[in-house]
């Protein structure tokens, strides 16, 4: 390039040329800068609350399908299981009523059938699921089942039925039904399992039931819940139906029978829980 | 507003805390390189005040484009040619920038080592600022930051010819300028001698 002497007058003295700006220039300057930086915090607060509220309905999503999933148990075996206690005010309250009518009348004798019937009824299986009247319009029943955690043990239970028994009392209705010892973690039970099996009504099937987990990270509370009420419903049905009590009783018992169907006991119980 | 600077950091560590987005690092870059940069963005605007707007302009497109610069050339180059891209924006925008004035050719040819002993760098500044923005900024571009004709035809979008045509007549225009200039110095010296 030809170099012509007044660019290079001009190139000599002002390419080192340096202004201090002026405050105002350097206020502005720094307002800007604390501007961009108010966005960048504001964008990134945005960015974690949208992050936070993915994450939560992820884990709400997650709880829900675990949940369901929960809800699907198998039974692959039994075992003799003994009645549960009832931790329903109401149901409780339902089944001393019963058992008040139940007891028979002074100078009545207590007959083959009255015992069978109150064996049938302390000695609960899996059987008694086909108990279960067939019209419960109760769709949310069909894979949900609660076994609580047993207390007693069985040897416990035998010992006590024995006691009853020599005390030529009603036996088998006690005021606080007893479980046999063990821990269920988990039951499958569907409608089709509850109506087509039988057992004769003065029959005690002692039968064992295995109950497998069907996922182990899941929370089994919700069909223990389901479970309870089911032992209830199973034991007001099967003594309305088989034994010989007075009209009136029965009646109340069905009564009280279908009012608990229609409360949906699932979230009564999950409400008391809450 | 004085700017405190902290001379600790290299120029590497200065950019790395800015792509970081270090407030402290940012303010720090301002403050260095702030002087250099007015100086370009006077020499193209003409006059002060839209030099500032231009030159906080350019810092901020520094502070958003800085992770563009990946080490290659010096930061302080990089610095400036944004400088001077956003001068020539605000030029485009706010001048008629290649305006044809009629000039006449000056016979006489000024003093330039005289000169260059008499004048100072305001005076060669404000001598620059007095040409028609068009003039001004291809005399800056072709005579001060050392662009080719070429490459100021491609950055401006106007032809070889026309940058050398406008070289020419600010050539003339300043010529003319430094002659005044040489007058009136000789003018005070005379003067003082009569004293």
């Amino acid at each position: 390039m030809k170099t012509n002497k007044l660019d290079d007058l001009f190139k000599k003295k002002l390419q080192a040329y340096e202004v201090q700006p002026s405050d105002h220039a350097v206020e502005r300057m720094m307002g800007k800068l604390q501007q961009r930086h108010r966005y960048i915090w504001i964008q990134r607060l945005m960015v974690a609350a949208g992050l936070l509220l993915l994450g939560a309905g992820t884990i709400w999503l997650a709880d829900v399908f675990v949940k369901t999933e929960a809800d699907k148990i198998v039974v692959v075996g039994s075992e003799k299981i003994m009645n549960q206690p009832i931790e329903n005010e109401v149901l409780r309250s339902e089944m001393q009523s019963f058992e008040e009518n139940a007891v028979l009348r002074s100078g009545e004798k207590e007959t083959a059938s009255s015992s069978a019937i109150a064996k049938s009824t302390i000695v609960t299986d899996d059987s008694d699921l086909g108990k279960l009247p067939v019209n419960i319009n109760r769709p949310d029943m069909e894979n949900e089942a609660k076994v609580k955690d047993v207390k007693r043990s069985e040897e416990q239970v035998e010992g006590y039925l024995q006691e009853r028994k020599e005390e030529q009392q009603m036996p088998v209705l006690v005021s606080e039904p007893v479980i046999a010892s063990r821990t269920v973690p988990e039951v499958e039970s569907s409608a089709e399992d509850m109506q087509t099996s039988i057992v004769e009504e003065d029959e005690v099937v002692p039968i064992k039931i295995v109950y497998k987990k069907t996922n182990d990270s899941q929370d089994i509370e919700p069909i223990k819940k389901n479970g309870l009420f089911k032992k209830g419903y199973k034991k007001i049905a099967a003594v309305v139906d088989r034994m010989n009590i007075k009209d009136g009783a029965k009646d109340r018992l069905r009564k009280t029978r279908d009012d608990l169907v229609a409360m949906n006991p699932v979230k009564i119980f999950s409400k008391e829980e809450n | 507003m004085r700017l405190r600077i902290n001379k600790s950091l290299s120029e590497g560590e200065l950019v790395k805390a800015c792509k970081r987005l270090d407030k402290g690092a940012q303010e720090h870059l301002f403050s260095k390189y702030a002087p250099v940069m007015l100086g370009i963005c006077r020499r193209y605007t003409g006059n002060i005040h839209d030099a500032e707007d231009v030159m906080i302009g350019g810092f901020m497109k520094v502070f958003d484009k800085i992770d563009q610069y990946q080490g290659a050339g010096s930061f302080e180059g990089w610095i400036k040619r944004i400088m001077i891209n956003d001068s020539l924006g605000f030029l485009r925008k706010n001048k008629s920038m290649y305006l044809e004035v009629d000039i006449e050719k000056a016979n006489e040819r000024p003093d330039l080592n005289k000169l260059d002993a008499a004048l100072d760098m305001e005076d060669l500044l404000s001598i620059i600022s007095e040409l028609p923005p068009g003039y001004r900024l291809i005399f800056n571009l072709y005579a001060i930051e050392g662009y080719s004709h070429k490459e100021i035809g491609v950055k401006l979008g106007i032809t070889e010819s026309t940058s050398k045509s406008q070289l020419s007549r600010a050539r003339v225009i300043l010529k003319k300028k430094l002659l005044d200039a040489e007058k009136m110095l000789e003018g005070k010296i005379t003067s003082h001698e009569d004293k």
